[in-house]
């Protein structure tokens, strides 16, 4: 099946300063696809080509089979686009605002753009300019998914919102690709990412560098377990398994940093001992990004 | 904090007082050739209208006609500017509170602004007086027995007080459109307060009401400076500051605020909601050229209200009104002078029109509204950052570039019309028999005038996507060629034909009825820039705000 978006050595030069390289990405149906990468990576130089604001130096991209470029006004009846740092008219209501887009779009099914203000619980009939940051936010995300698009484009879209839309927004974006759409969803903090999408790709200093799934990615983290056993064992219990990369016994107690998946680790314990609790925290995720985002030589 | 405020104003000022001094040498030069004699005739009615006095000398003239008038416009425009951003601007930007946040007293915020005002203002006086010095000095005029000291100095405090008073109303209300629009509408009216009512009998000392009048209360020129006038200007001012630090001091702070229209409080109110939604609501952002109309409409009713009204019908009876000195004039003004301000012969009713209302203000009036829609078209929608979610639509450049123009279109059409029907007016009520087509000619040139840099605007701001350098640079083209024009018009330049001003009104339209090539002209190359916006503005990157 065709890739819902398709990019092949994509790239945007200002003069000598190449604010994107080489950007060869895959998007399918269904998925939500995580763009991530440190302030001032290319994100949203990236995004802005695929909405034809600003022409490739480089390569092509097409979403839903079309060029970005050369069709771009058809694209755009089918996708949704939320920009960054969102500026709306402060001068119209929320409501205006809408009705605006819906009339340039030629028309959008009312009932829906209400299921949404109610979803995300929004202030349609207050001044723009008088809304808080977060409220306007909330705006901006109708105004992407108001018809229904079957690719959404999403940039820093969680900026002001509080942990409730968040969830809300999270949900719409599953809506998306439950359905067969997919979401493009660019940010630079791991954790909005994390929660809502199928696979991440990762940008620096204007270069893919890393393209995993979340669940791979889970397996490259280091988790940090705490075991606690009927009686204090013997450190060979624990040699030859891989994934170790700290131990430390105390008593009963051991205390291991550990990357990997769990299984082999799991097996050996209880192979030898004999386990009375066990605990261990969250998948840190957000330390492989920080070495990916770390200046080093890629 | 002052410092910033010296900095972030310092460009500006510089460009208004560096273009003064070009213009008061300009006009020093094309005086100097002019044969003064001419303008011991005048009537003594006619003289005051242009700020002169009798026994006027070359650079009495020169002073009087460009600082007076242009200088101390372009100086009082200025400090309203100042002094609604010390407050008020801040509080548009919604930088206010994070400047607050430093151990920043309201009262040193608006100490330290007034003082870069004050500063500026002196600093601007002290450039204007050496070149009011200077130039007389190179081109070898006499200025034996003028204090242009005095004259200087009573100019810039006349000036300056009307930065107090956009200052006074930003800090108590924090509302820097309601600041700019009361300051600068009492400045046009003491302008033309303090310039008309000398003119009727019994009504002379009304002028006293009007702060424009205490600018050359005493004729400092000849006379010096003026103490009681220069301790009305500063007491007002005074009051104006304190003011403005106790309005400031006791309220609230507003958040980047929006205008509330009276058609906003109308759809608010329940028992209005629905007319307020059919006029204001809905209806409004049908079309993107609907939506741009309705953003513009106040600035162009103003604009055609003014054309209309005070350049229009009140100008026909002022003309009868004046006429029997007119009609003694004859010939006898000189034509290099008039010709400075747009040329005429006075002594008729189509010369008075043509110096009057079609000269000057007829142009600026059509191009403030063309070029501010045609810069802000594309630019505007960049510059505030909504161009990018406006193009997510499933809409096309050249799609919005068209909806833009039409907006354009029909404003500049509004202006024209209203100007026409204002000039109309006037002749019928007066019966003043000028020809109703030849009204309609010089109009349709207006109109084709306005759209010609209007257009320039619109490409500018399409191909570059910035509003300031799309209104600067249309605004300052249609400067460069009308003083061309003029100057063509003394000496008999060449280049005459080559400024589209002699095709709007060199060539007598008033008298002359339609010019087909004008016409043709004017609207060849209005279509020329506007079509090539189309290009410019398809082949570009977007710009990120």
């Amino acid at each position: 099946m065709e890739p819902t978006l398709h990019t092949s050595g994509l790239g945007k030069n200002y003069g000598d300063f190449a604010a994107l390289a080489d950007l060869n990405l895959s998007v399918s149906a269904g998925e939500v696809f995580g763009f991530l990468g440190p302030n001032g990576a290319g994100k949203t130089t990236a995004i802005r080509l695929l909405m034809n604001e600003i022409r490739a130096t480089s390569g092509t991209a097409s979403i839903l089979g079309m060029d970005v470029h050369r069709d771009s006004l058809a694209l755009r009846h089918r996708i949704g686009y939320l920009p960054s740092e969102l500026a709306l008219y402060p001068n119209m209501t929320g409501a205006d605002l809408i009705h605006f887009f819906a009339n340039l779009r030629g028309g959008v099914d009312a009932r829906y753009v209400e299921q949404l203000g109610e979803r995300l619980n929004v202030q349609m009939a207050k001044k723009i300019g008088d809304l808080s940051s977060g409220n306007r936010q909330k705006i901006g995300i109708i105004q992407a998914f108001m018809n229904k698009p079957e690719f959404v484009i999403l940039d820093e879209p969680s900026a002001g919102l509080d942990p409730l839309v968040q969830r809300e927004l999270q949900g719409l974006i599953r809506e998306i690709a439950d359905a067969g759409g997919a979401v493009f969803l660019s940010s630079h903090t791991l954790s909005e990412v994390q929660r809502v999408a199928d696979r991440v790709g990762i940008i620096r200093s204007g270069k893919l560098i890393a393209l995993e799934t979340i669940a791979s990615l889970r397996g490259k983290s280091i988790r940090k377990i705490e075991l606690e056993l009927s009686s204090g064992p013997e450190e060979s219990v624990f040699e030859g398994i891989a994934g170790i990369r700290s131990l430390l016994i105390e008593g009963n107690r051991v205390f291991i940093s550990y990357e990997g998946t769990m299984e082999k680790l799991l097996a050996a314990v209880m192979s030898k001992c004999h386990p009375l609790d066990i605990s261990t925290n969250e998948a840190d995720l957000e330390e492989v990004f920080l070495t990916y985002y770390h200046d080093e030589s890629v | 904090m002052y410092v910033h405020n010296l900095y972030s104003r310092a460009r500006t000022v510089a460009l208004g007082v560096m273009g003064l001094s070009v213009m008061f040498a300009f006009g020093m030069v094309v005086y100097r050739d002019v044969d003064m004699s001419l303008f011991d005739d005048l009537p003594e009615s006619l003289m005051s209208m242009f700020g002169l006095t009798p026994g006027e000398d070359v650079a009495s003239l020169a002073y009087n006609a460009i600082f007076s008038t242009y200088g101390a416009l372009v100086l009082g425009g200025m400090a309203i500017m100042i002094g609604v951003g010390a407050v008020a601007g801040r509080e548009r930007d919604g930088t206010i509170g994070i400047l607050l946040a430093n151990p920043v007293s309201r009262i040193r915020l608006v100490v330290e602004s007034t003082l870069a005002l004050i500063t500026l203002y002196a600093a601007s006086a002290l450039v204007l007086l050496g070149v009011g010095l200077l130039t007389p000095a190179v081109l070898d005029v006499s200025i034996s027995g003028l204090s242009v000291w005095g004259f200087i100095v009573q100019l810039v405090i006349g000036t300056i007080f009307y930065g107090f008073l956009a200052l006074a109303i930003g800090a108590r209300t924090g509302k820097a459109h309601a600041a700019i629009g009361i300051s600068s509408g009492i400045l046009i009216l003491s302008f033309l307060g303090a310039g008309v009512m000398p003119l009727i009998s019994g009504w002379e000392e009304v002028a006293r009401i009007f702060p424009w009048y205490y600018i050359s209360d005493g004729d400092p020129l000849r006379n010096g400076v003026n103490v009681g006038a220069i301790a009305i200007l500063l007491g007002a001012c005074a009051l104006l500051f304190l003011a403005a630090l106790v309005g400031f001091s006791r309220r609230d702070l507003r958040q980047r605020s929006v205008n509330i229209r009276i058609l906003d409080r109308l759809r608010a109110n329940h028992l209005t909601a629905r007319l307020g939604e059919r006029v204001a609501g809905r209806t409004l952002v049908s079309k993107i050229w609907v939506k741009t109309l309705s953003e513009f409409q106040t600035m162009t009713l103003f604009v055609s209200f003014l054309m209309c009204g005070l350049m229009g019908v009140m100008m026909g009876p002022i003309y009868a009104y004046m006429q029997p000195n007119m009609a003694q004039l004859g010939e006898s003004f000189p034509p290099e002078m008039l010709a400075f301000f747009g040329g005429g012969d006075l002594g008729t009713p189509e010369g008075f029109f043509q110096l009057e209302t079609f000269g000057l203000m007829a142009p600026i009036a059509i191009m403030v509204i063309t070029i501010s829609i045609g810069a802000k078209s594309i630019a505007g929608e960049e510059n505030n950052r909504t161009l990018g979610i406006l193009l997510a639509n499933p809409i096309s450049r050249s799609y919005l570039l068209t909806q833009k123009l039409i907006a354009l279109l029909i404003w500049g059409f509004v202006v024209a019309f209203a100007t026409f029907a204002g000039v109309a007016t006037a002749n019928l009520i007066s019966s003043l028999g000028m020809d109703y087509l030849n009204i309609l000619a010089i109009c349709v040139n207006l109109l084709l005038l306005g759209y010609l840099f209007g257009a320039l605007a619109f490409f500018m701001g399409a191909a570059f996507g910035r509003v300031g350098l799309a209104a600067g640079v249309s605004a300052g083209v249609a400067v460069v060629l009308q003083v061309a024009s003029s100057m063509a018009e003394i000496s008999g330049g060449w280049w005459q034909k080559f400024t589209p001003f002699y095709w709007y009104n060199g060539t007598d339209p008033l008298n002359n009825g339609f010019t087909l090539a004008g016409i043709v002209i004017l609207a060849l190359a209005a279509i020329l820039v506007l079509t090539t916006s189309y290009p410019a503005f398809n082949r570009r990157d977007l710009t990120n705000g």
